[in-house]
Parts: C-alpha cells; sequence; structure tokens
C-alpha cells in the first residue's frame, strides 16, 4: 500500500487545536493576575476551540488519509483525536467551576491544557520522535495533576508509582526508536506504515509498552490510589490518557505484527486484567475506586482484542469505554435513586433466558451477514455479546419487565452489536497493518483456549456473585477487596524505593 | 473492674459518639454532642490534649496550629505512630474502614446485615483470620493473634484494657478516643442502632472491640520497647492533674467571647428599643406566610413585607408540626420521614393523583424496570464489557447535556398528597387525626387569638442542586434533610378540609369562611417561590392570588440581589441574575450552588413585632412565640427542646467545621469517594467524612461563615425560661456549660437577662 499523499489543507485544523490549547496555556500568569478564573475560562475556551478544530479537520479528511514530514493523520487519528478534544473539552469545563476558589487554580488549569495538548498532538503525531515526545509529555502533564494536592501524601505515593511505570513504557518506547531507526533509517509514520515486516523485537517492546501504559497487571496498583486527585482529572486518566496503550498497538499495528507471540502476551496479560479487575471491582465498596478497577477490566479486555486480531473491535471498545467512564467519573457525586424493592434476584439460572438470548442474537448475526467464526477472537466477541445478552434478558425478566419488552431490548442490542462490527470492519478497512493484525493473529490452541477459558471465567465469577453464593465467596472476597495485596506490596517497595517525606495536612 | 462498671464505661463512651445520618437525608448534628456534660472551654482543652480537635478558633491572621501537634494522651496506635515511626494509626484506621465499608455497604438481605455487636466483632475476627493485608503492613502475627482473641466483644473490651494497663480512671477517655479515630464508622454505626427501621442494638461496642484489637496487636509487637512506658505515665499523669486550661487556649476563648459579644450587643441593642407593648391589636392582614426558622428565610420574610404594610410573616420549623413520612407516588422510593430526625415520623402519606391511589396494585412504570435490568447486566460480570463497547459512544449525549446544563423537570411538577386513610397501605389519616393535627398547627403558630387573613401562605424550602452528594444539607433540616413542599402541601390541604374546618369550628378554633390556604417552595438556590394546587384557587378571588405571586415575585428579587454579592455573581438586571441562579442549580459542576446556613448566629424566639423591619443579614433563625398566648408554657417548652436544639446542633456543625476542618469537617468535595451509597470518603481510603466540606463553608479566599456560638434570645419571664431548663438536661448542658448563649427579653419593657446557670439570671 502506498503512503498517504500531503495535504496541508486537511492536516492544519488537526495541528491547529492542539496548539490553540497550546498558545492559551503560554498566556503569561501576569494577564490573568487581575482576573480570578480568566486562566479557567480561556481554557475553557480554547478547549472548545479544539474540539471544533479536530471536527473540521475530521470531516474534511480525504479517504486513505493523509500525511506530512511529522504528522500522520488518517480515520483512526481523526476519530481518537475527536474523542480527545471531546473529552479534554468536557473536562476543562467541568473543572471552571469545579476548581473554582482553589488556591492551586491556575497552576492545574496549565497542566490540564499540558495535558490534553499532548494528548491532542499524539494522534497526529507521524513520527516516532515526535509520537514519543508527546506520550512522554502526557504523563509528565498528567504526573502534575496527580499530585494538585501536593501535601496529600497518598497523592504523592500514587503519583510515584505511576511515574515508575510510566518511565519503564518510556524505556521500551526508547528501544522501539533505537530498533527502527536500526532497521529502517527512518521514523516517519508515512514510510514505517507501509514499509516491509519488522523485527519481532519492536512487536515485543510495543506490546509491553502498551500493557504498561495501560495499567495492566501487575503494574496497575497506581490506578486505584489515584482518587487523591480532583474528580475531573480522573475523568481525563480514566476516558483519555490510560487508552494511550492502545492506540499504540493500533497505530503501529505494522511493527507489531510481526510478533504473533508478543500478540498473544498482549491478549494474556489483557485476559487475566480483565478477569482481576471483575473479581476485584465487585469487592470495592467506594464508587471511585470500583469504576478504577473497572478501567483496568475494560483496558484489558481491549488489549485482549488487540491480541486477538479484533483491531476494529478495540478501537470501538476504547471509544466506547472512553465516554462511558468520563461520564461515570463526572456524575460519580450523584445519589443512587433510592431503592424502594431489594435489588432483583434472580430466583434460579434458568436457561430460558439464555436460549431466548441465543436464539435472537443468532438469528440478527445471520441476517447481518455475519458468517460464523473462524478465529479465536470472532468466537470470543460472539460469544461474550451473546452472554451479555443472556444477563440482560435474565436481568429484565427478574426485574419484571414485560418479555417482549425485554426481549425487544435484546433484540436491539443484537442487531446494534452485529451493525457495529460490521460498520467497523468496512470503514476501517485500509488503516495501516490492521489486516495484517487479523491475519496474523494468533490462532493456536493457546489462543483458542483463551477465547474458550475467558467467557467461561466470567461466567464462574458471575454465578458466584449471586447472593446465594456469597457465604462460600467470602474468604475469596476478603482477598478480592484487598487486590490479592498487589496494592500494599506495591506501596511497600515505592515507599522503601523512593520514601515521601511526612507533610502536614492543610485545611 | 466489675463487669457491670466497664459495661456502664463502655455505654458511656459510645454514647458521646454523635450519629450520622446518610447523605440522603443529610442533616446538620452537633459533633460534640456526647461531650456537653464538661463546660465548653474544659472540652476544648481535653480534645486538644488528647489530639482529637481543635475547637477554639484563632486569632484572626494567626494559623490555626495542627491539631497533632504535641497531643499527651493518645491512643496507643497514634502514640507509636508520633513516637516510633510507621503508620500504625492510619493503617488501623483504613483497615477498619475498608472492612466496615465492605461489610456495611453492601446491600444484601435482610438476614446478613449485622445486628448486634457480638456480631459485628464476631464478623471482623473471623475475616481478620484470613486478611493478610495487615501482615504486609507491618502487623506481625495478626491473623495468629485474631484466633486468639475472645469471641463477645465486651470480654475483648475488657481483656484488652486489662492487658494494656489503663489505669480505670482514664478508661473512658480512653475508649472515647479509640471511637473518635474512627468517628465517621462510628457515627454511622450509631446512626444503624438508633433508626426505627433497623431495630437494631447498639452496634459501637463492637467497633469499639475492633478498634482496640489494633492497639492490643501493637502492644503484643512493641512489648519489648521499653518507651511504653511512656504512654502509661502519660495517660497516668494527665489524669490525675486534670486539665488546667493552657495559656492560648485562654486566649482564645476570651478572643471568642469578644467576637460574640461584638454580635450580641448591637442586636440586643435593636432587640431592645422594640421593648414596648405593642400598638392596639392590628388590623386583619391580607396575608399570612409562615415560613421556616431556617436563617434563609430570613432575607425572604424581611422582603416579603418590604413589599406592603398587610402581609404579616411568620416563622415556624419548616415542617408545620406534622411528624410525617412521604411514600412516593407509583412507590418508586421507600417511604422518607419529613419531620426533624429527633422525631419519629407517626404517620406516612402517600403521594399521587387521588384515583390513582384506588387502582390496586400500583406498578412501577416499566422504563424503570428496564433502567434496573440494565444496571443489573451492565454491572455483571458478562456484561460489563460487550454492553459498554455496544452502547458506550451513546454517553456522548449525557456528557454534553453536562456541559450544557440540560437537567431533568424540577420539582413542581410532583402530585399533591393524598390525606384520606387507606388502612390497606397504612397510609393517610383518618378524620379525628387530621382534625387533632390542624388544631396544633394553628395553636402552635399563634393563630389562635389573632385574626387569621384571608390568604395563608405556608411556605417550605428545599435547594435544587445536581451531581452534589451534600445536596440534602441544604434542604430543610426541620424536614429531615428533605424539601419542605410536601409538608407544606400537607399543612395547606388539612386546613383547607371542610371537614377539618367544621370539626375545628366545633373545639371552638373557628376559622373565617373566606380564608384559604396555600403551600409554596422557597428554592434557596434561585430564591423562587413555587405555589402549588393553584389550578385548585376560586375563580372569583384570582385578583388575590394574583396580588400574592407578584408581591412573592418582588420579595424574591429583592433576596437574589441581596444574595448576588455574596455568590460573586456581577450586579445586573433581574432577569439575568435569576438565569445565573437557574443554571447554577443546574451545573454538575457546582461545587457552591449556596451558602446554606453559613453565617447563621442567632436564635430569636419572639413575635415579629420585636424583629419587623430589621436586616439580620440571614444570620439568625426567627420563631415567632408570644407567652401571652402560651399561659402554660407548653409552646415554650417545645421551642426549646426542639427547634432550639436543632437550631444549636446547625450552629455548632458549622462552628466545628470551620473551626477544624480536618477533624470535624468532610474534606474537599473535588475528593470525595461515595461509600455505600450512604457516606463520603476523601481520596483514596481512610475514615468516613462527617460534617460540612470546605466549599460549604469557604469560598476560596474568605471563610464564610464566622465561627460564633449560637446568642438565644427569647422573649419569656426568666421563671417560665428555668422550668424548662430544670426539667430539660440536654439544654440546660447546652446553657450552663456555655455551648450557646441565652438571653431572655421581657415582654412590654427593653429589660433584658443573661442566664448564666439555672436561676442565675444577670440583669443588662
Amino acid at each position: 500500500m502506498e503512503p498517504p499523499k500531503t495535504n496541508w489543507l486537511t492536516l492544519a485544523p488537526a495541528v491547529a487545536a492542539p496548539a490553540l490549547l497550546l498558545l492559551a496555556g503560554l498566556c503569561p500568569a501576569a494577564v490573568w493576575r487581575n482576573r480570578p478564573g480568566g486562566a479557567a475560562t480561556a481554557a475553557r475556551g480554547a478547549a472548545w476551540g479544539a474540539l471544533a478544530l479536530a471536527v473540521v479537520a475530521a470531516v474534511g479528511l480525504p479517504r486513505g488519509g493523509t500525511s506530512g514530514p511529522w504528522f500522520y493523520y488518517d480515520r483512526l487519528s481523526a476519530l481518537v483525536q475527536v474523542l480527545v478534544a471531546f473529552l479534554g473539552a468536557v473536562v476543562t469545563a467541568y473543572s471552571h467551576r469545579y476548581l473554582a476558589g482553589e488556591a492551586g487554580r491556575d497552576r492545574y488549569t496549565r497542566w490540564l491544557g499540558f495535558t490534553c495538548v499532548s494528548a491532542l498532538a499524539l494522534p497526529v503525531a507521524g513520527n516516532l520522535l515526535a509520537f514519543t515526545l508527546v506520550w512522554s509529555a502526557g504523563s509528565f502533564g498528567l504526573h502534575h495533576l496527580l499530585i494538585h494536592y501536593p501535601e496529600r501524601p497518598g497523592a504523592q505515593l500514587a503519583a510515584r508509582k505511576k511515574f515508575i511505570v510510566s518511565r519503564l513504557g518510556d524505556l521500551c518506547l526508547l528501544g522501539v526508536l533505537w530498533l527502527v531507526h536500526g532497521q529502517f533509517g527512518t521514523w516517519e509514520f508515512a514510510e514505517l506504515l507501509h514499509a516491509p515486516a519488522a523485527r519481532p523485537a519492536i512487536g515485543w517492546l510495543l506490546a509491553v509498552a502498551a500493557l504498561l501504559k495501560c495499567a495492566q497487571f501487575p503494574f496497575h496498583t497506581w490506578l486505584p490510589d489515584t482518587l487523591e486527585a480532583p474528580t475531573p482529572v480522573s475523568a481525563l486518566m480514566h476516558a483519555g490518557f490510560i487508552n494511550a496503550g492502545g492506540f499504540l498497538v493500533l497505530r503501529l499495528a505494522p511493527l507489531a505484527a510481526p510478533a504473533p507471540g508478543a500478540l498473544l502476551l498482549l491478549a494474556y496479560v489483557g485476559a487475566l486484567s480483565a478477569a482481576f479487575g471483575t473479581l476485584v471491582l465487585a469487592a470495592q465498596p467506594a464508587r471511585k475506586r470500583a469504576l478504577a478497577y473497572s478501567t483496568i477490566a475494560q483496558m484489558g479486555f481491549m488489549l485482549l482484542e488487540c491480541g486477538l486480531g479484533l483491531p476494529g473491535m478495540a478501537l470501538l471498545h476504547l471509544l466506547a469505554h472512553a465516554l462511558y467512564k468520563a461520564n461515570a467519573f463526572l456524575r460519580a457525586a450523584t445519589l443512587p435513586e433510592p431503592k424502594s424493592l431489594p435489588r432483583p434476584v434472580d430466583p434460579s439460572w434458568s436457561v430460558t433466558p439464555w436460549l431466548v438470548a441465543g436464539a435472537l442474537f443468532l438469528a440478527t448475526a445471520r441476517l447481518a451477514g455475519l458468517a460464523a467464526p473462524r478465529t479465536p477472537g470472532e468466537w470470543l466477541a460472539g460469544s461474550l455479546l451473546l452472554l451479555a445478552l443472556g444477563r440482560l434478558l435474565a436481568a429484565s425478566w427478574s426485574s419484571g419487565v414485560a418479555r417482549p419488552i425485554g426481549a425487544a431490548l435484546v433484540l436491539l442490542l443484537a442487531a446494534l452489536g452485529c451493525g457495529l462490527q460490521q460498520w467497523v470492519t468496512v470503514f476501517f478497512a485500509d488503516i495501516p497493518g490492521w489486516a495484517d493484525l487479523r491475519a496474523v493473529a494468533p490462532a493456536g490452541p493457546a489462543a483458542w483456549f483463551l477465547a474458550i477459558g475467558f467467557p467461561c471465567a466470567l461466567l464462574l465469577i458471575e454465578s458466584q456473585r449471586q447472593p446465594g453464593a456469597r457465604r462460600n465467596w467470602r474468604r475469596l472476597q476478603i482477598h478480592a477487596r484487598n487486590g490479592w495485596y498487589c496494592h500494599t506490596l506495591a506501596n511497600r517497595s515505592v515507599k522503601a524505593l523512593w520514601p515521601v517525606p511526612p507533610i502536614s495536612p492543610q485545611p | 473492674m466489675n463487669s457491670q462498671h466497664l459495661a456502664d464505661t463502655i455505654s458511656a463512651a459510645c454514647l458521646r459518639m454523635p450519629p450520622a445520618w446518610p447523605l440522603d437525608r443529610f442533616v446538620a448534628v452537633n459533633p460534640l454532642l456526647g461531650l456537653l456534660d464538661r463546660p465548653f472551654g474544659d472540652t476544648a482543652a481535653w480534645l486538644r490534649e488528647a489530639g482529637a480537635g481543635e475547637l477554639l478558633p484563632a486569632p484572626p491572621g494567626q494559623p490555626q496550629p495542627a491539631t497533632t501537634a504535641g497531643p499527651r494522651r493518645q491512643t496507643l496506635t497514634a502514640w507509636a505512630q508520633a513516637r516510633l515511626g510507621g503508620a500504625w494509626n492510619t493503617t488501623a484506621v483504613e483497615e477498619i474502614s475498608k472492612w466496615c465499608a465492605a461489610e456495611l455497604a453492601t446491600d444484601g438481605p435482610p438476614e446478613a446485615v449485622v445486628a448486634t455487636a457480638d456480631q459485628l466483632w464476631g464478623r471482623w475476627r473471623e475475616d481478620a483470620r484470613v486478611d493478610r493485608n495487615p501482615e504486609f503492613l507491618g502487623w506481625r502475627h495478626f491473623r495468629h493473634q485474631a484466633a486468639a482473641w475472645p469471641a463477645a466483644a465486651e470480654q475483648m473490651i475488657a481483656d484488652t484494657l486489662d492487658v494494656l494497663a489503663v489505669p480505670p480512671a482514664a478508661r473512658l477517655d480512653y475508649l472515647y478516643l479509640q471511637l473518635s479515630s474512627v468517628a465517621g464508622w462510628a457515627g454511622h454505626l450509631q446512626w444503624r442502632a438508633g433508626t426505627a427501621e433497623a431495630k437494631q442494638a447498639p452496634l459501637l461496642p463492637g467497633l469499639l472491640a475492633v478498634r482496640l484489637a489494633f492497639e492490643r496487636a501493637l502492644h503484643h509487637q512493641c512489648r519489648t520497647e521499653p518507651t511504653l512506658a511512656d504512654w502509661h505515665s502519660a495517660w497516668a499523669s494527665t489524669v490525675s492533674e486534670g486539665t488546667p486550661l493552657q495559656a492560648d487556649l485562654r486566649a482564645r476563648e476570651a478572643a471568642l467571647l469578644a467576637r460574640e459579644a461584638a454580635y450580641q450587643e448591637p442586636l440586643l441593642e435593636r432587640l431592645r428599643e422594640r421593648g414596648e407593648p405593642p400598638a392596639a391589636s392590628p388590623a386583619r392582614p391580607a396575608v399570612q406566610a409562615v415560613f421556616c426558622i431556617d436563617v434563609r428565610s430570613e432575607r425572604l420574610r424581611r422582603a416579603l413585607e418590604a413589599c406592603s404594610g398587610e402581609i404579616q410573616t411568620l416563622g415556624f420549623a419548616g415542617f408545620f408540626g406534622l411528624p410525617l413520612a412521604r411514600v412516593p407516588a407509583d412507590d418508586a422510593g421507600p417511604a422518607v420521614p419529613r419531620c426533624p430526625v429527633l422525631l419519629q415520623p407517626s404517620f406516612r402519606l402517600r403521594e399521587g393523583a387521588a384515583e390513582a391511589c384506588k387502582a390496586p396494585p400500583i406498578r412501577r412504570p416499566w422504563m424503570s424496570r428496564v433502567a434496573t435490568a440494565w444496571q443489573t447486566a451492565q454491572n455483571s460480570a458478562v456484561g460489563a464489557f460487550s454492553l459498554v463497547e455496544t452502547t458506550g459512544l451513546a454517553c456522548a449525549v449525557p456528557l454534553l447535556a453536562g456541559c450544557l446544563g440540560w437537567s431533568p423537570a424540577p420539582r413542581s411538577a410532583l402530585p399533591p398528597p393524598i390525606l384520606e386513610h387507606d388502612p390497606a397501605t397504612e397510609t393517610g389519616l383518618p378524620l379525628p387525626e387530621q382534625v387533632r393535627l390542624a388544631a396544633g398547627i394553628l395553636r402552635n403558630l399563634g393563630l389562635t387569638g389573632g385574626p387569621i387573613a384571608p390568604v395563608v401562605l405556608f411556605c417550605g424550602h428545599g435547594s435544587t442542586t445536581v451531581n452534589n452528594l451534600h445536596g440534602a444539607g441544604y434542604h430543610c433540616g426541620a424536614c429531615g434533610g428533605q424539601p419542605g413542599d410536601f409538608s407544606a402541601r400537607v399543612a395547606a390541604a388539612l386546613l383547607n378540609s371542610p371537614t377539618v374546618r367544621q370539626a375545628l369550628a366545633s373545639q371552638g378554633l373557628p376559622i373565617p369562611a373566606d380564608t384559604r390556604f396555600l403551600a409554596g417552595l422557597h428554592d434557596t438556590v434561585t430564591d423562587e417561590i413555587n405555589l402549588f394546587e393553584t389550578a385548585d384557587w376560586p375563580a372569583e378571588r384570582g385578583p388575590e392570588l394574583a396580588q400574592l405571586t407578584a408581591w412573592l415575585a418582588a420579595a424574591s428579587a429583592a433576596c437574589r440581589r441581596e444574595r448576588a454579592p455574596l455568590l460573586d455573581l456581577p450586579p445586573g438586571p433581574d432577569a439575568a441574575l435569576l438565569r445565573r441562579l437557574r443554571a447554577r442549580s443546574r451545573d454538575w459542576s457546582e461545587v457552591r450552588p449556596e451558602w446554606g446556613l453559613a453565617g447563621n448566629a442567632a436564635f430569636i424566639a419572639a413575635p415579629r413585632a420585636r424583629t419587623r423591619g430589621l436586616d439580620l443579614a440571614g444570620r439568625t433563625f426567627l420563631h415567632d412565640y408570644d407567652p401571652a398566648k402560651d399561659t402554660d408554657g407548653s409552646v415554650l417548652e417545645l421551642i426549646l427542646t426542639a427547634p432550639l436544639v436543632v437550631a444549636s446542633w446547625i450552629n455548632l456543625q458549622y462552628y466545628a467545621s470551620r473551626v477544624d476542618p480536618i477533624r470535624f469537617g468532610a474534606g474537599s468535595k473535588t475528593l470525595h469517594n461515595l461509600v455505600g451509597d450512604f457516606a463520603v470518603g476523601e481520596g483514596n481510603g481512610g475514615d468516613l467524612r462527617g460534617g460540612l466540606p470546605w466549599q460549604a463553608l469557604h469560598d476560596g479566599t474568605h471563610w464564610r461563615h464566622e465561627p460564633l456560638r449560637l446568642s438565644v434570645f427569647i422573649t419569656a419571664a426568666p421563671a417560665a425560661i428555668d422550668r424548662v431548663l430544670a426539667a430539660h438536661t440536654q439544654v440546660r448542658q447546652l446553657v450552663e456549660n456555655g455551648y450557646l448563649h441565652l438571653f431572655a427579653l421581657a415582654v412590654d419593657s427593653p429589660a433584658a437577662w443573661r442566664c448564666n446557670r439555672l436561676n442565675s439570671w444577670l440583669p443588662l
């Protein structure tokens, strides 16, 4: 495939989006001296402006994308940039009132802007060096947001844990830089993404960098601890920055595809983290902490999809999860509606709703023209959607929804799921390297074991969560509550390596 | 120490912990509720010595010292953390909180909920034998020790006190300090044990045993340390020497008294100036409007009275004396009490269209069932991934809606209450009860002696906020942290009922035939007043309603103008101001929707003539009280034991959250994390945070609440007040130990007295 042509007219707004935000952030502090909140207002305006620019760029994108020196812009870049710009705008607007009156508000606004600039630049970076720099810069900005309350020891500890993990990820990218330069003599994506097969070592380093970035087991312990930063920081991080690992694999798919072993690693660690996060989150009584473990699980699932050759589904998951999680965090201060009845309990594991959901799903898939699953990835995607529909139908019927309404809901969702699967296949057909990812996706016994074992594991966890099983479950719950102690052990090691000085708390 | 004595000590220590109401009915609670038996200054000194809080504000300009600066008497874990290093106290509190959250926050079947102290302790002990976390945190052989601890909570407490050799005289304080180190959970457990629905035995001894387990484990671990003797001597010495007031505390107390005097004296002067006997009984006013005693009503009452001399306003607790619980229409939620938390609701009223009530069975709308099913599936292990993947993109809509300030329709659309008695659902009221309650409203409001206006408005108050965990704290405290609309509508409906009026007339409480009662709700964010059941208003009397609406609109606008500078809103036309305030009430990112009761400083129980026209700056609770109509002193007794106590709870909660935000406040809203639907934690973990958040008291530059103890002014003879004080210990303690200032005003002369203690009044 030929590299795309340079079209500066399309590229300009995509590049201008982060630049606009950068300009707002670079305003000297003196400008805002007599206008409290002026910096936050300017940042809000710039963030919405950046969103407008990102949308304009995406709308004007020619098929096949465009690239120039240091820049690469195609459908993948466009979608991710619009997502990041939207989240950045929402979070900046939210912070405007939320942080009003805080002593460190202007500092916060600057670092928030800086982080958003990196997040907006990452999707359009078209050079491996630029990509690595922006990647690190974003992590650096996030570090400062995490210690927005520097006097809180918990904030310092979490930021340090994240710092260490992020630097390990940076090392991986430095290794990639070195290897790529050695093999191809260039860092330009326009050439790299359309070059012949890369060395497998590059794929391995990319996989490890992605796992580190996505807070995957056992490097996840910093993520649930970052609740010592204001809520919008959590929203931005869980919805925006944590996705960078997935984006790395999807963007550099041509470099990762020649290492099927690395893809299998991605899939296995992702599946492990997904199961781990699912187990632990159910034992977390604090809302934001449960959300954090849910992020670990969802990121694990996304990487599992990457590893099993479903790049389109992984991208869809990345986008959908980002919006879902940002909304969940920003509304985390809403009390749930008072419940008059206890949570519906499935009286028994009746198979009827599952069979009905299965029949509806299969019929829909057939009508939508989806072929029977041939690869472990397709099997996994299909069986999980099927299980979700079954669970939804079982829950609907047991909470008293009329049977036809429940069935209609399931039918609608099945159609939506099949439609989305079709859409990502068609719409992202020419993203460089995705066809390779699908082609080389692991399909041996190890991959089939995962594709069949993962849904079974989830089913097992789900069956144990039912109230009747609680007593036997109790010992496991105690360990799950503690996240299998990874947390305490990680804190101990980091405290020993890099002690947090005692700071007296300030009101 | 015999076991009965120990049991008494334990229950005394537990009684010192104030209960904490859950967030959906968040009401102010006096954080010093259990410490009222000693003078304010002594409590301050004692808390400082124990490192358990600072009670006296630092003089302006001088920074508040950290409360942990050199406390002498501490729990063993806190002491070890300060002297030996490590994080003993922090990890103990974190581990306890983590366990409590997991045990108490998950909604399991009712029989699985912990019900007694021994059960609480037993479950913890069982789990402690499995949980490896304390050992990873450095508590050696914790699981092994847990196996050896006694099975009964009280036995555990007794053993631990013996093992640690806590001097008998210090035991009560020592146990109190244990509980106050996990004050958030202690408050929650105290509330659980006290709720009528739960009917649980006291749970706090169980928590005490859990907390002591960590003391004992630490003792086990550092037994060999010779420094442990220091800890004992610290306890022994301070207990035997008593607690001398440190010079700094004395200076601070003097400064506090001076600031309180600076507030009281001008106010007292203004009240005394009006101490003349009122002129001839006033003509019948055009409108009587009854407001809650809440300090925010003062502004509105003043503004409304300024509209016309024909308007009379009255102050009464916002539940209008109706101890009711509201059952939402269609059983969409549980019955929630709408009365002060000191009372138990004595009847339940259903909300909904009258005909819907008669159509059994009432089904929930299918939409909410689908939502429940959706939540269940999305939170399930098998559904979480695919459902997020398929439908997550749709979350862009709520995100955008949040930024644009779209939110569901406000409360005005709710259906009216149903008064008719329905034995099947145990809702509604039989006629004799309706008459009794209606008569009570008339008597307590003092409407029996004077003329009743043709229009009487009952105006409750509530606050419209979104995405605000502490939203209930802005609602009406007298309605149990709920908006006051329902109570106002019930009061109006009762008094409008022809059968009730007939019965009242036969009891000698006639209501003029042309009198109509109306209900309204004052939204304290936007200062709008929404009237209910206006469709039922007789058409021929339309002009009266139009006139009232116009007056209320003018008063609302005046209120908004007065509040605009406090909220840092630019001056401008009223329409713009209203638009800004409405946007504020729907802003999902707003952490300071209004200032609530910040600034509260005085409670005045007097005829309105005493205060009418005075600008009290929204700082006073105003209760109507006319001793001439209260011949047997029962109304005075009611005021002193109910509204006054509630006002003092509110006042001391604001006071403590302001003076020591770390110990008594809830921390920053930006870090709040909802724990189990009922409370907030801050940041990663640790104890629950009660009290008020920083944003409720501070605008980022200045504190918006001046810490002053409540100044209470009552038009009553000192002897009458003494009779009430003698009968009610809690009120007497509040007065005698200096948790509030009490003044009596003569009814018909400028004379005034200050109460020092029972039977001791200083003429002013």
